[in-house]
């Protein structure tokens, strides 16, 4: 049985037209006219127990919302939706003992007190049993290396450390399912990659369903297998990493240094060429010709290095955004 | 429940650290409640250097109302009003989602997260000043006082409570609607007075959809000998009708915002 | 899209909720005026005068000296203290007389509608009690009276400013904003003639500069004061003004500094 089941769920905003201006106002008191916009659009997808699924797509995808409606935050306009055999919305207690969301840059915990104190709220309000909460708080404060900090400020904390704290506070229950939404937005390099390591491991081990937002695309690199990418509120692709690279990616990327000047025009005969200086070229070129252009380009000019690459999984993400129906 | 007791007392205490940690804000609030205190007061002992009473209120009386009025207003700023003036913003901020999400009454945890504990010190001289004024003056016999006065006063707690958590729940509606406290606070203002002086019309009001005479008049009326059985048990009815419906609406508001938001 | 109706939606709100705000505290002082007229009426009765005050003057004291109170008034801490907790300030932190100029200008342009309705019902309270009413018409008396007003604007203004300015240092400006505005009613006379305090108490209250908002102005206009105490009254709040300003500038400059530093 799927963890997560989602149906046809819709999110359909209203909004009211507004015209500048004296008379638009005045007409306006008697009749708005009213637009939707659809912020998802009748997507559906399941997760497995345990799966770490990525939602990977620009600002505005949709993905915050749908993450809302799964935590019962926001109710769909039409479809459905199953977590844990429960519907979300509904927002019964029972469901909410067994989820958490972390959202990034969002604060859940105190921002004047140390973070312990808001553990212990959350202690009292998921009535999770003592030896357990400091258990847990225990391994995971070790596990993220933040064990020294617990009786800080909140607000003397860097972000990467709030960071972690928040999620701490939201695994104090042993959630089932563990909605992420862009957890490592506006973090450093450094704490960016701790964070993935632990999401990473802590999904391991615990089999915790994780379901992670992000627009970085490193994120979905690093931790997901699955991703499910997500654009003007439809889902784009919904599988495997791997298989989506495979998919969308039919060219190679060769890169060219010369000896000497070469004309753009000439390079042109054989293929798209992206960038092109007089001594470098970055060429676009289909699988199939690679070798033949690879051969042709080393025997017609003076080269002086010669790579070909694979597509850069931003730029294959950007292409599918950027086309309109794939 | 006892988890509720439980939670209660954590966050009375995280409200008890904050004010030792700005215990500068904590002492001013105090002398600030001290000094408003002081003014009314002082105004009373004028104005009735001049006459001997005020639609039938004596001097005495007036400061005990002055006390009733002043213990029930320190009594919500001590408790919910702090948490519940935060609710525009956090619906704003969206904070909001975050209680919505947890398995607690989001009313209850908005409402309980700021304890005011300079005003646990203003509501003694609040009742010295009652005790004074009924020195000085009339007083209810002791075992009416003891029935009547508890109803009345959690009657207008609790009328209090909802009439606020009424306005800040459009904060739902409208986005950072921040001054609505001063609606309130301007309104109650007025009950310092005897509202018998307005006549029958405002009387009529403040007994039924602004309150006043229900929250402040009828628990100084009760120490001072000076209320009927019917009113005592009216009270309760209106207390249970205002939360009744501030608790629908703030429901309904909730739904509201889930759906649209 | 969602952004047009949030936007609607909070200009909406705030213009009613920030204009239901004014009103029903307009109410709440309706409610007094009316308290204190029923109020010296029934401490009339019997009696022709209350501390050398006519039942007709000292209605006229009420309703005069809350017009004045009307028109002094202004509601600059609320609006600074937001602008300094948003940062707003940034660009004015410069130089402290353009953003007083700044503010100043608003406050004075402003013929809002919270104003007009306190206006309004202020007039037509005074109108139900026209038959009470003193009417003066020395226009000597009149002209002091208007430059009264005028200064009396001026220094609730810098009053207001200053003690905006203290969120620069503090969250807590709410409580010390009412405080101050509580202890200037009384101070002012706004809810009793002064004269009714023993003459000590009256001689303090002239030298600090609330009396002018309510007390000294109406006193004028009742003709209880001479044209020359009037003048000397001018006086005194010329000297406030200029002590004001000099505090307004010493604020600032340390309010600024730390508005930097800390980079609010």
């Amino acid at each position: 049985m799927p963890i997560i089941e989602v149906k046809n769920l819709t999110k359909k905003y209203e909004y009211y037209k507004k015209a500048p201006g004296l008379l638009a106002s005045m007409k306006s008191l008697f009749h708005r006219e009213k637009l939707y916009t659809e912020a998802v659009k009748n997507i559906s997808f399941t997760v497995e127990e345990g799966e770490l699924v990525g939602f990977l797509g620009p600002n505005g995808a949709g993905k915050t919302t749908t993450l809302k409606m799964l935590s019962g935050i926001l109710y769909p306009t039409s479809g459905e939706a199953k977590v844990l055999g429960h519907v979300p919305w509904k927002r019964e207690k029972k469901y909410q003992k067994q989820f958490a969301i972390v959202m990034g840059q969002k604060n859940q915990l105190w921002w004047d007190l140390p973070a312990m104190d808001s553990f212990i709220l959350n202690k009292e309000i998921y009535e999770v049993p003592d030896a357990q909460f400091k258990k847990t708080v225990d391994g995971l404060a070790e596990l993220l290396e933040i064990k020294d900090i617990l009786d800080v400020q909140v607000r003397k904390l860097s972000l990467g450390q709030r960071m972690k704290c928040e999620l701490i506070a939201a695994l104090l229950h042993q959630p089932k399912v563990l909605f992420l939404d862009e957890p490592t937005i506006g973090l450093d390099v450094v704490s960016q990659q701790k964070m993935r390591e632990f999401i990473k491991t802590y999904n391991e081990q615990k089999k915790t369903t994780i379901l992670l937002t992000s627009h970085y695309m490193e994120d979905v690199k690093a931790l997901c297998k699955r991703v499910i990418i997500i654009d003007h509120g439809e889902i784009r692709y919904d599988g495997a990493l791997s298989a989506l690279i495979d998919k969308y990616v039919d060219h190679k990327v060769i890169t060219v240094t010369f000896t000497k000047p070469v004309e753009r025009v000439d390079l042109e005969k054989f293929c798209p060429v992206m960038e092109c200086t007089p001594l470098r070229a970055v060429l676009n070129v289909p699988n199939e010709e690679v070798k033949k252009v690879a051969a042709k380009i080393l025997t017609t000019y003076p080269v002086d290095d010669i790579l070909i690459d694979e597509v850069p999984v931003e730029d294959v993400i950007r292409r599918i955004f950027t086309t309109g129906k794939s | 429940m006892r988890r509720y007791l439980k939670l209660l007392k954590i966050l009375v205490r995280v409200s008890f650290i904050r004010a030792l940690m700005f215990r500068a804000a904590f002492y001013m609030d105090i002398a600030y409640s001290f000094i408003w205190l002081g003014l009314f007061f002082i105004i009373i002992q004028i104005l009735f250097s001049h006459t001997e009473e005020i639609a039938g209120w004596s001097r005495a009386n007036l400061i005990v109302l002055l006390g009733v009025w002043s213990f029930l207003d320190d009594l919500g700023a001590g408790t919910f009003w702090d948490g519940i003036k935060r609710l525009p913003d956090l619906v704003a901020d969206g904070a909001m989602d975050f209680i919505l999400a947890r398995p607690v009454d989001s009313q209850f945890l908005i409402a309980a997260e700021r304890f005011r504990f300079s005003r646990v010190l203003v509501i003694l001289a609040d009742v010295g000043l009652i005790a004074y004024g009924l020195t000085i003056g009339e007083m209810a016999p002791w075992h009416t006082i003891i029935l009547r006065f508890p109803v009345l006063v959690v009657s207008g707690y609790i009328i209090a409570l909802s009439v606020v958590y009424l306005l800040h729940t459009l904060g739902f509606w409208f986005l950072r609607i921040n001054n609505v406290w001063a609606l309130y606070d301007g309104l109650e203002g007025i009950a310092k007075y005897p509202l018998d002086v307005f006549g029958r019309h405002i009387k009529l009001l403040s007994l039924t959809i602004v309150p006043l005479t229900v929250m402040f008049m009828f628990p100084a009326q009760a120490l001072l000998g000076r209320i009927t059985t019917l009113e005592v048990l009216y009270a309760p009815v209106v207390a249970a009708i205002f939360f009744a419906v501030a608790r629908w609406f703030y429901q309904y508001s909730v739904r509201r915002y889930s759906s649209v938001a | 899209m969602r952004k047009y109706w949030t936007i609607i939606t909070t200009m909406w709100a705030r213009a009613l909720i920030h204009r239901f705000t004014i009103v029903a505290y307009r109410t709440g002082e309706l409610f007094e005026i009316v308290f204190l007229l029923i109020l010296w009426t029934a401490l009339f009765k019997g009696r022709d005068t209350i501390s050398g005050y006519t039942i007709q003057e000292m209605i006229t004291y009420v309703l005069v000296g809350n017009l004045v109170s009307i028109v002094t008034r202004n509601f600059l801490t609320d609006f600074m203290t937001k602008e300094i907790k948003d940062g707003a300030l940034s660009i004015f932190v410069v130089k402290p007389i353009t953003y007083l100029r700044y503010v100043l200008v608003r406050e004075l342009g402003r013929v809002s509608l919270p104003f007009l309705i306190s206006l309004v019902s202020q007039i037509g309270i005074m109108l139900i009690f026209a038959r009470q009413l003193v009417i003066h018409t020395s226009f000597v008396h009149f002209a002091l009276f208007i430059v009264m007003v005028a200064f009396a604007f001026l220094i609730e203004f810098f009053i207001s400013f200053l003690i905006g300015a203290t969120a620069f240092w503090t969250d807590e400006t709410d409580g010390l904003s009412q405080t101050i505005y509580r202890l200037k009613r009384f101070l002012s006379g706004g809810y009793f003639t002064l004269s009714l305090l023993p003459a000590l108490y009256i001689q303090i209250s002239l030298a600090l500069p609330f009396a002018y908002s309510f007390y000294v102005p109406t006193q004028l206009y009742l003709q209880k004061l001479t044209l020359w105490q009037g003048l000397k009254g001018i006086g005194i709040q010329i000297i406030w003004i200029a002590l004001l300003y000099l505090c307004i500038k010493l604020v600032w400059r340390r309010g600024t500094r730390r508005y930097e530093g800390v980079g609010i």
